[in-house]
């Protein structure tokens, strides 16, 4: 009879817990209904990058705003799942803080997401964009899709002490230079590039090598629609990536790696360079940034580009408004201003060294890497590449991952990766 | 201490050196296969556990190796990250609701069809085994159509009332197959005191079948516990409901993962698992051993 007592207070104490919980203002009630809450969704959940800088600028909003409560929803990758089944049930948040990637492109089309168009001349804020960042968030038919906010640099990080180490000088800038750069690292025994070869940071590298023979027009049409095998200019590329990587461009075992992996490669300086994205630049600790040096990636002299090249981007994070924020329009005016706000767009820069889309801005204090990432980005010494992520339709994106691991296999010749590529389109 | 005479003395226990065990070729491979099956089980959970205490450098150069310290660190960041606390009230609430109603609606179903000797208790019983054929994912749109509709989108509530559903074949059939083996002599005995149906069950039933409803108890707690995609789907991302399922993940992030703390926070989800499964161990095999031969 004992056991069936403690099943019984069990299910009592789990009954008062469920019942003490709705609607009682607890850590355990959702109290989202409340017209005074502002329910935002984002991917700044706790001990991410920028967490404590956005943790800081919602405990300052509502310091500045008594009567307004910051309700915050976390997600990680699942978040563009976890916004359409909400908003599927009408009960999504009211702002939404998500990058422009993969399902989000089609939202404003399909009716998920109102265009903010007429709330950046309403609220005055169409000024404080860069104009690239307005041109990036907006679909074909002119549609704003979001508030644009945060942006990328996707440089790539060379360690110089490791590069002089092989007696090398400089950052490679022509494909002689990086060749002669391999073989001077492989000699010293240092791997030369790390790369997450078996997710997206590994799929942006082998577009970013594959477009040194492609012209900007081709690169969209065969992200949009595949075709890597039928076109000279792709197979071209996927060339130059097979003879550089069989060359020994990359850290053994690289197809298996990932972004993660790539990461602790660099920052234990166990490998020379990494391509890296703002968001991992900021997070290089200051001692390896000071032997740090940013550049772009060698292109061949016969090759589209003639500078290295880099990846730059407008659509990190944007602010999406939703049906439900469109029916708070004072919370969301409120919010959208504040963010939009310069100190607190600054805070974002110096605190967690984000590249941020908005006119009259001072460069990170706290985090020069970032800094100089972005004069060097945004300078003359290199060219901007087609980002893929822009053109591969959503349900490319995560197959097309899965395809590039081939490409980083050592002897993977280019008929077997055009092939691949062009199999992740067909999934 | 006093000595006792020589004569008095015990005689010294002289071991008996029996026939040499010898162990055959066969005996051997078993050990070996066994040995190498408990360690390929023991692997991933010791990964795990020393992942906990180390930074992604050291996970990353020596998976295997002994971290260098056993501060508890990265256990206390997942749960102030993902506020593992809130999380595993929300799953301790879920569950224990869960579980009482799956044994409200199994107990008496299993029961009746235990006792019913008609054709109609066969179909019945046979419609409860279809359950099985279900397959989770196949359900899911239909089911957050329902949520949505019944306006318990992004509840709890909503999850404690489907969740018994999903194991209520396996309780029924199982406890149906214990019930059988209760007597009807002890039936008839306590309707001839005057006992009724309620009666019967509480008094003679359940006291009878607890192996087969500790049985049922654990398997449904193990999945209702880890239990991801519909607590994902219905309940949603808010801390103040998520379950720890769902909370955990948001430890990891696509541009870079402290996969320390990550560990962390699944060993902290993995213990309320191995309790319940200590506690009831002992039932639950004894269950399935008699099960076994009784089913």
């Amino acid at each position: 009879m004992k056991r069936w007592l403690t099943v019984g207070v069990a299910g009592a104490v789990a009954t008062a817990l469920a019942t003490a919980c709705t609607g009682c203002g607890g850590p355990l009630d959702p109290g989202t209904d409340d017209p005074h809450t502002l329910v935002v969704h984002s991917r700044f959940a706790p001990g991410t990058y920028g967490a404590d800088t956005y943790a800081s600028v919602v405990a300052q909003f509502e310091r500045e705003n008594p009567d307004v409560h910051i309700k915050n929803l976390y997600n990680g990758d699942d978040i563009f799942n976890s916004f359409e089944t909400a908003r599927l049930a009408d009960k999504e948040a009211d702002v939404l803080l998500i990058n422009l990637y993969d399902k989000a492109y089609s939202w404003t089309g399909l009716g998920a997401t109102p265009p903010v168009n007429r709330y950046l001349e309403e609220w005055g804020l169409k000024d404080r964009v860069e104009s690239r960042a307005l041109k990036a968030w907006t679909d074909d038919k002119g549609r704003v899709r979001a508030f644009p906010w945060t942006g990328f640099t996707w440089p790539v990080l060379v360690n110089s002490k490791l590069l002089h180490r092989a007696g090398i000088e400089k950052p490679p800038r022509t494909m002689p230079e990086l060749r002669a750069a391999l073989k001077a690292l492989r000699a010293a025994n240092i791997p030369a590039m790390t790369i997450g070869g078996n997710d997206w940071s590994g799929q942006k590298f082998l577009m970013q090598v594959a477009q040194g023979y492609m012209e900007p027009a081709v690169a969209k049409r065969v992200f949009s629609k595949g075709g890597y095998c039928a076109e000279p200019q792709a197979r071209k590329g996927l060339r130059l990536f097979a003879q550089l990587r069989d060359a020994g461009l990359f850290v053994k075992g690289a197809q298996g790696l990932n972004a993660d992996q790539m990461n602790a490669d660099y920052l234990e300086e166990r490998a020379a360079m990494m391509p890296a994205i703002s968001s991992t630049i900021a997070a290089v600790p200051a001692p390896l940034a000071r032997h740090t040096k940013i550049a772009g990636f060698p292109v061949p002299s016969d090759g589209t580009y003639d500078k290295p090249t880099v990846y730059n981007g407008a659509t990190s994070t944007g602010i999406w408004l939703t049906p439900n924020g469109t029916e708070k329009p004072d919370l969301t005016e409120k919010f959208v201003k504040f963010l939009y706000r310069k100190d607190v767009v600054q805070k974002f820069i110096d605190k967690s060294g984000y590249v941020m889309t908005m006119r009259g801005q001072r460069p990170s204090k706290g985090r020069p890497l970032v800094s100089e990432s972005s004069r060097v980005t945004h300078g003359d010494t290199v060219s901007e590449v087609v980002m893929p992520d822009d053109y591969v339709p959503p349900a490319v994106s995560t197959p097309l991952n899965r395809a590039t691991s081939l490409a980083y296999t050592r002897g993977t010749d280019v008929q077997a990766m055009c092939k691949a590529l062009d199999t992740a389109y067909r999934s | 201490m006093t000595t006792l005479p020589a004569a008095t003395r015990p005689a010294p226990r002289i071991r008996s050196r029996g026939p040499r065990r010898r162990i055959g070729i066969g005996r051997a491979a078993s050990y070996l296969g066994a040995w190498s099956y408990a360690l390929m089980l023991l692997l991933p959970l010791y990964y795990l556990l020393v992942s906990s205490f180390k930074d992604n450098s050291d996970i990353f150069a020596s998976p295997l190796a002994l971290p260098d310290s056993l501060s508890l660190r990265k256990f206390t960041t997942s749960l102030h990250d993902a506020r593992l606390d809130l999380a595993i009230a929300n799953s301790v609430i879920v569950t224990v609701l869960s579980l009482a109603v799956i044994l409200l609606l199994a107990v008496p179903a299993a029961y009746a069809l235990a006792r019913a000797t008609g054709k109609v208790a066969a179909v019945i019983e046979r419609a409860f085994s279809l359950g099985f054929l279900i397959p989770t994912f196949a359900a899911l749109v239909p089911t957050f159509l329902l949520a949505a509709q019944l306006g318990l989108f992004h509840t709890r509530t909503f999850l404690v009332l489907f969740l018994p559903a999903t194991s209520l074949p396996l309780a029924v059939v199982l406890l149906t197959q214990f019930m059988r083996t209760v007597p009807n002599e002890v039936e008839e005995a306590a309707r001839m005191d005057g006992a009724g149906n309620w009666t019967v069950l509480v008094r003679i039933y359940l006291p009878m079948v607890v192996p087969g409803i500790v049985t049922v108890l654990i398997l449904s707690f193990l999945a209702f516990w880890n239990e991801y995609l519909y607590s994902l789907v219905i309940i949603g991302p808010d801390e103040a409901q998520r379950t720890i399922q769902v909370a955990v993940p948001t430890l990891r992030s696509s541009l870079s993962t402290d996969f320390g703390v990550l560990s962390a926070g699944t060993v902290v989800t993995l213990i309320p698992v191995y309790v319940v499964y200590a506690v009831l161990q002992r039932r639950m095999e004894g269950a399935l051993m008699g099960g076994a031969v009784k089913v």
